[in-house]
């Protein structure tokens, strides 16, 4: 009895064997197989699983018809298992047969596409027969090449989904659109603490440059364009701008459907004299009140004179004639004054190359275009001035470039021009701009036609990587995990149950 | 010898378990010795588990006994024991681990400052950290003297720690008004503060952070016996004494303003020793005489920062001379007020309640290691009631073909089978 019962367990454990070496064992190396793909930047929500999906389902079909031929051939164990086994067998060939005769003429065709449309190359391609089985080094070069891509632009670490660093400013809502992976304000544009997703950095640079790189094909200059435009914006009194700043009904815009967000006076409550916005950025009142600040306290301090006697005394300074301190350092002092007194002193040739004017002195005017770029406030419930921008490719250049340099300036993460990523008071220049104008473009159409190839293409060429290496083992597999099961029965019709 | 062998087996399993928690545990209770039961929190709860399954193995074990003879019952006695132990260790914290249980439990109770993964081996050092926070907040207030020397020596002070009602009305009183009139004053008018604290502290998010205007409760307030004033130049005849003597406030309870350089706590330092170097000034000969009038002027531009019209708070700027060096220091306030940087105020805080989340920690570890021992010794006390109170059990045998089928006393299985086996035969 005991040598029989022990022979039920071992072919108990052999069928049990033998069944997971079949689709279990399938469906896990998929899974392995597909892990880069997974991991993919570029791989959709349904294309990151979509060939543990199809593995999944490959299995599932095989199981309906083991309880369908179950079902059918209830006496025939024999050719219950011939009809699994040739059910299998087709379920695991179609993916290498889909792969290898239909999916080929589908990956030439998009390859064609992005030649002729998008102007890649042929070299930019592996032909069919090399992605086929280099599908997941292409995925993980492409990888390194984005998480290089991140650091670069200080992107977040993953930034797929980009981050919002709290509410807005002036406490209006930052909205989340998921399918744009960005947060946005009431006025349209990307809320006060967005830090771009990978999607939206992509999206601006392109903006940026090939709006940038049009022009220049066309021997123009974007950047001179867009000031005219601008100008002629703030210039004529009856431009759209300026009729949002005035608050004129909505019927006399030029712009097609022109709503105000809030009310008419939308730009007046924010930018006016007591306008709200006013509390977020360095404006020239502010200024003055702190160089009065500035100019009574060290005007009240007597170690003013006295560290000046002494530097002027050892000769490592020199005042100029006329600087009568007493008279400068007052509450009275402005900023006028102030930059007046660096030109006097010699410095204004200094700073306006540290600013990059090249003059030979510094305006109050260099002062407020660098500060501009540091406590620049663009209120989230109005326009911006580029909103009223007519001609589309100067708007959407101007839009990209406020990202790219203001915003991005502002979240640590710029994004066009030679210096780029993160600039603070540890490393003012940020990194050097590895990509070219041409070259980012061209790379941006690259990871579009491998977003397609990941989410469509390869996730097959993983499933027929692993089936055609073990459809015949599959097979083979579950054949003897039912010639295991009609031992077992035999050896049940051995035994019956008797009380001791 | 059996009930000896399954003693011993009893003890290999939960009561050590407890034992290597809080072996595990020291570095934990020894930080948190002021927090009363909070650091044992992770031992109470192994301690719980403990008892469960004490009790379990005794009923499991009485039941045997009581069912002494009846195989399958005394079975599932034993197997009832089996699924108890993985349950009550690993089982638990497959559970626990789970991200929407304790990982987000934690990074809530944290704000997000620490998480899961940084805390479930490094628990230790986290301890010492926390431990730190609240001997530092004890010495930064003693000489402010926010705690009175008169009453206790620093030491006593340091002894007392979170058992005295001072210490923990000044705590509580002192970070209210900081989160109040720093912290959320910041965070009420942009995204900037979380963007510092994020590595993204850029030029535009400091501006932002220091020019904003930012509303203050008037009516919460601080508890300050007496402003330190950093000294302007700090040179080696000072060491490590680096504030000029307290100055007694007449009105101890009043309103702080912050600056963003408090809400991060550390002081920023400007290394110039290598451009000053390489002017090739007379430093030696110049500082002597500069330093009186240079910390008149540094006094005056400090007092000029805190104006309204600029950061609206203290920020001191110095000068550090010592070692021959020479660095600019932007040191914050919050040291001088007895007050750690935002981040590390918050900790302090609900330190009592991180003590019992880190203390779970080692409990949660051990679990899972230990959760195999306990496995094997449950098996093995199975095995032996099995063998002890089982008696024998149903056997299956060859029979003839013909013989008559007799199902009494089987498992529904195995009349199941049997039955429909005999049946096939039959029709064959």
């Amino acid at each position: 009895m005991d040598k029989v019962r022990r022979k039920i367990n071992v072919l108990r454990v052999l069928q049990v064997v033998f069944y997971a070496l079949g689709f279990p064992l399938f469906v896990h190396m998929v899974m392995l197989t597909a892990k880069p793909i997974q991991e993919s930047y570029l791989a959709s929500d349904l294309g990151a699983y979509m060939a543990i999906i199809i593995a999944a389902v490959m299995w599932v079909v095989v199981i309906l018809a083991q309880l369908l031929f179950r079902a059918i051939c209830r006496k025939n164990r024999m050719a219950r298992a011939v009809w699994v086994a040739l059910i299998a067998t087709v379920i695991t060939i179609a993916p290498v047969a889909y792969s290898d005769f239909m999916l080929k003429g589908e990956y030439e065709a998009l390859v064609d596409k992005y030649v002729e449309e998008e102007g890649l190359k042929e070299t930019d391609f592996y032909t069919y027969e090399k992605a086929i089985t280099k599908y997941t080094e292409i995925t993980e070069e492409l990888n390194d090449d984005i998480d290089e891509y991140i650091e670069v632009f200080n992107l977040a670490p993953g930034a797929l989904e980009g981050k919002n660093y709290g509410g807005n400013g002036d406490g209006s809502k930052a909205t989340l659109n998921e399918e744009d992976q960005a947060y946005y304000s009431p006025n349209g544009m990307f809320s006060d603490g967005y830090l771009f997703s990978l999607k939206q950095a992509i999206a601006v640079q392109k903006a940026y440059y090939s709006n940038k790189l049009a022009y220049e094909a066309e021997g123009k200059d974007i950047d001179m364009a867009l000031a005219e435009a601008l100008l002629e914006l703030e210039t004529n009194p009856s431009s759209d701008w300026n009729k949002y700043k005035n608050g004129a009904s909505e019927s006399s815009f030029k712009k097609e459907g022109f709503t105000y967000i809030t009310s008419s006076d939308e730009y007046e409550l924010a930018y006016g004299e007591d306008g709200y916005a006013k509390k977020f950025y360095v404006t020239d009142d502010r200024l003055d009140a702190i160089a009065s600040v500035i100019g009574g306290n060290l005007g009240a301090c007597d170690a003013v004179g006295d560290l000046l006697n002494i530097l002027t005394g050892t000769g490592l300074v020199k005042l100029p004639d006329g600087l009568n301190l007493d008279t400068l350092l007052t509450e009275d002092l402005t900023v006028d004054q102030l930059i007046e007194t660096i030109n006097a002193l010699g410095l204004g040739k200094t700073l306006a190359g540290l600013i990059g004017t090249g003059a030979d002195s510094i305006t109050k005017d260099d002062l407020m275009g660098l500060l501009e770029g540091y406590s620049n406030y663009q209120s989230p419930s109005t326009y911006p001035i580029f909103y009223f921008l007519e001609d589309d490719a100067l708007q959407e250049y101007a839009y990209a470039n406020y990202y790219g340099t203001i915003h991005g300036g502002k979240v640590g993460a710029v994004l066009v021009g030679e210096n780029v990523g993160l600039m603070n008071l540890d490393n003012m220049s940020g990194t050097k701009n590895p990509y070219t104008a041409s070259g980012l473009i061209k790379t941006f159409k690259i990871w579009d036609a491998q977003t397609e190839l990941i989410n469509e293409f390869y996730p097959m060429f993983a499933v027929r990587a692993i089936a055609l290496k073990m459809s015949a083992s599959i097979v083979f597999c579950l054949l003897a995990a039912y010639w295991f099961t009609a031992k077992i029965d035999d050896q049940y019709a051995k035994l019956a149950v008797v009380r001791k | 010898m059996k009930k000896v062998l399954k003693t011993l087996l009893y003890i290999i399993g939960f009561p050590a378990l407890v034992a290597l928690v809080a072996y595990n545990s020291l570095t934990i209770y020894e930080q948190g010795d002021t927090y009363s039961f909070w650091p044992y929190v992770g031992l109470i709860l192994a301690g719980v588990i403990a008892i469960v399954y004490t009790i379990i193995f005794i009923v499991t074990g009485k039941n045997s006994k009581k069912n002494k003879g009846n195989y399958n019952k005394v079975k599932k006695s034993v197997a009832t024991l089996v699924i108890m132990s993985f349950v009550l260790t690993a089982g638990i914290w497959l559970v626990v681990d789970l991200p929407f249980v304790l990982p987000d439990i934690l990074e809530t109770a944290t704000q997000g400052t620490r998480k899961f993964e940084q805390l479930h081996e490094d628990y230790n050092a986290q301890a010492v950290l926390h431990g730190s926070l609240l001997d530092d907040f004890i010495k930064m207030n003693v000489r402010n003297g926010n705690l009175s020397t008169e009453e206790r020596t620093e030491e006593e002070w340091l002894e007392i720690g979170y058992q005295s009602p001072e210490v923990q009305k000044l705590m509580k009183q002192n970070f209210v008004e900081m989160d109040t009139n720093g912290y959320k004053t910041f965070t009420s008018n942009g995204p900037w503060l979380n963007m510092a604290n994020d590595n993204r502290l850029t030029i535009p998010v400091l501006v932002h952070l220091l020019l904003n205007e930012r509303e203050v409760n008037e009516e919460v307030l601080y508890y300050l016996q007496a402003d330190l004033v950093p000294k302007e130049i700090v040179t080696d005849a000072d060491g490590d004494n680096t504030f000029k003597a307290p100055v007694a406030n007449e009105e101890v309870e009043t309103v702080i303003h912050w600056t963003i350089l408090d809400m991060q706590g550390t002081p920023m330092n400007i290394d110039l020793s290598g451009v000053i170097g390489g002017l090739g000034l007379p430093l030696d000969t110049l500082l002597p005489t500069l330093s009186g009038p240079l910390s008149e002027i540094l006094g005056t531009v400090n007092e000029t920062l805190a104006d309204p019209a600029l950061a609206g708070a203290e920020i001191y700027i110095g000068l550090d001379i010592r070692d021959g060096g020479f660095q600019i220091m932007l040191s914050p306030a919050a040291e001088a007020r007895g007050m750690h940087g935002y981040q590390n105020s918050a900790w302090l805080d609900s330190n009592n309640l991180l003590f019992a989340v880190i203390s779970i920690f080692p409990a949660r570890k051990w679990l899972y290691i230990w959760g195999a021992v306990v496995i094997f010794s449950a098996v093995a006390v199975a095995a032996l009631r099995l063998k002890e109170y089982g008696g024998k059990k149903e056997k299956l045998e060859e029979i003839e073909e013909d013989e008559p089928l007799d199902t009494t006393g089987m498992s529904k299985y195995e009349r199941k089978v049997t039955t429909a086996i005999a049946e096939r035969n039959r029709m064959r």
